[in-house]
């Protein structure tokens, strides 16, 4: 294996999942009890603490994956690996974006009176969301590995080069609609105690390390279920020929090539 | 405590929920895969 | 360079003879079309006087919807008899046979868009140089929803759930475009056609990214699918 993924170490991922559940526990903790209310929006403003951390990290899910993919299309770094990280990556960063659109909407409802504003950033996410839905989608269609390696690479590409457009054009329909309704007042909060300060940045910390964790086990769990795959076919097709030998009979042993293999329905 | 306070509740009980859900799923199914891996390799 | 175009051309012509003969896109996929604007427009009870300032969206729904339908034709076209491999087999450069595909899509949506847009005239006047950005954003905008539409399509042609999967693939990416070709047309439409040029220039972009993604990864593509 010539590529190396920078995955963290094994040893280490315990301590890693161990951390990330303790900075999400203390972020919840902070968020909800230890920062003061805003001046403005009272309590309702302390989900701001879920809701950026998600936007965060769906953002960086997706960036991880259309980099991913552009190494597995790059001949000189291709590694089915890179596509077990893309689609992993893709999981997490749906989660996140649904996540986020959840505490937005759960946010806005008592700021602007309605579960959902056409803002600029929850129309964009919005539409990243169905993005990447499609994505995963895909990625289930079935085919051998390189197959479904390939397509999804392609896809994730394509993919990620409309979310700058869709940003682009989100942002200035937005702008189009000043209509000085309540709907323009961004779900912004003044971050001026320190205490707030602190909780927005450990809950961004916390969540990216929940993300490297859980993508890592991801990753590792694709791996195992494609591997097993093969193992088993493999496994599978040695039987049938020592099956055939014993009984004397001159069948062929079909000679596959266990990485063109039929349907690995398994995995994402 | 003002009266914002269910909505707050409600988010961060769903994202507390929803990752921790998605991680015992993952964590479960990984420890079956590494078992079954151990067991059918030669 | 001439050996693309000519490539492209022989594909685009074949496409479209192959409609001629089939009718499938003047037969079925246009009169969806319309059909999809009437049923938008009863949804919608024209007595509320809404029709005007909606059409721009409703007009490039509908030809979104159509453009799928329009997509899978083109695909399947190629799935009958072997012909995506005579396809590989011929030596066409696969970024010619991408070209070539997009045109033909291109012209079947450019032919219901324009009947679309006679419906639409009835709604209201058009003022001269509301024309040239209609025209051009029809253009830009049919021409990215065509690009993305067959990178997809292919994409997702070994699949046998590709009807269901195409629409949830390619919708998303194309709201960009239905965003800028409504914006586009609304101003048009009312008389204030400066406003749609940002638009029409974001069309040109997208449409330009997707033929260039498509034009490069369809060699690829087709080998895969």
């Amino acid at each position: 294996m010539s590529v190396d993924l920078h995955m963290p170490p094994r040893r280490a991922r315990p301590f890693l999942g161990f951390a990330a559940l303790l900075g999400v526990a203390a972020t919840v903790v902070m968020g909800l009890f230890v920062v003061p209310k805003d001046v403005a929006q009272g309590d309702a403003y302390r989900l701001l603490f879920v809701h950026v951390p998600a936007a965060w990290l769906s953002y960086l899910a997706f960036a991880v994956t259309a980099l991913a993919s552009v190494l597995y299309l790059v001949p000189r770094t291709r590694d089915i690996r890179w596509d077990y990280l893309a689609g992993a990556s893709a999981e997490l960063g749906v989660i996140f974006t649904a996540l986020m659109l959840a505490v937005g909407s759960l946010w806005g409802r008592p700021i602007w009176g309605a579960w959902w504003a056409w803002d600029a950033r929850l129309t964009t996410t919005a539409i990243l969301f169905f993005l990447y839905l499609g994505y995963l989608a895909l990625r289930r269609m079935g085919g051998s590995p390189e197959q479904r390696a390939m397509r999804s690479a392609i896809a994730g590409l394509t993919a990620f080069i409309d979310v700058p457009i869709v940003h682009f054009s989100v942002t200035w329909w937005a702008t189009l609609h000043q209509d000085g309704s309540v709907f323009n007042e961004k779900m912004q909060v003044h971050i001026r105690d320190t205490s707030m300060q602190l909780t927005l940045l450990l809950g961004v910390a916390a969540f990216t390390l929940l993300y490297v964790y859980l993508c890592t086990q991801r990753v590792q769990l694709l791996a195992l279920e494609e591997g097993m795959a093969e193992r088993e076919l493999q496994a599978a097709i040695e039987e049938r020929v020592a099956r055939s030998g014993a009984t004397g009979t001159a069948s062929s042993a079909p000679t596959t090539d266990p990485s063109t293999s039929a349907t690995t329905a398994v995995g994402v | 405590m003002d009266q914002n306070w269910p909505y707050v509740v409600a988010g961060y009980t769903l994202a507390v929920v929803v990752l921790a859900t998605y991680s015992i799923w993952l964590l479960r199914k990984l420890a079956r895969a590494r078992k079954t891996a151990s067991t059918t390799t030669k | 360079m001439m050996q693309l175009l000519r490539d492209a051309r022989l594909v685009f012509v074949k496409d479209l003879r192959i409609e001629l003969r089939a009718r499938i896109v003047i037969a079925q996929i246009v009169p969806f079309g319309v059909l999809v604007l009437l049923l938008f427009a009863f949804a919608l009870d024209p007595r509320r006087g809404m029709l005007p300032t909606v059409a721009p969206g409703l007009f490039w729904i509908t030809v979104l919807l159509a453009s799928i339908l329009a997509v899978g034709r083109s695909i399947a076209v190629e799935s009958e008899h072997g012909a995506r491999d005579g396809l590989r087999l011929s030596g066409l450069d696969g970024g010619a046979i991408f070209v070539g595909k997009v045109g033909a899509i291109v012209a079947e949506l450019l032919a219901l868009e324009v009947l679309l847009l006679l419906g639409t005239f009835v709604l209201y006047d058009v003022s001269a140089d509301g024309i040239l950005v209609l025209t051009l954003t029809a253009l830009a905008a049919t021409a990215g929803i065509a690009a993305t539409g067959t990178v997809y399509g292919v994409l997702a042609s070994g699949a046998k759930v590709r009807e269901t999967l195409v629409p949830l693939l390619v919708l998303p990416i194309t709201a960009p475009v239905l965003l800028g070709a409504s914006k586009a047309f609304e101003s048009a439409l009312s008389g204030r056609s400066g406003e749609a040029w940002p638009w029409v220039q974001l069309l040109g972009v997208f449409a330009a990214l997707y033929l260039t993604v498509g034009f490069v990864a369809f060699g690829a593509l087709l080998e895969e699918a």
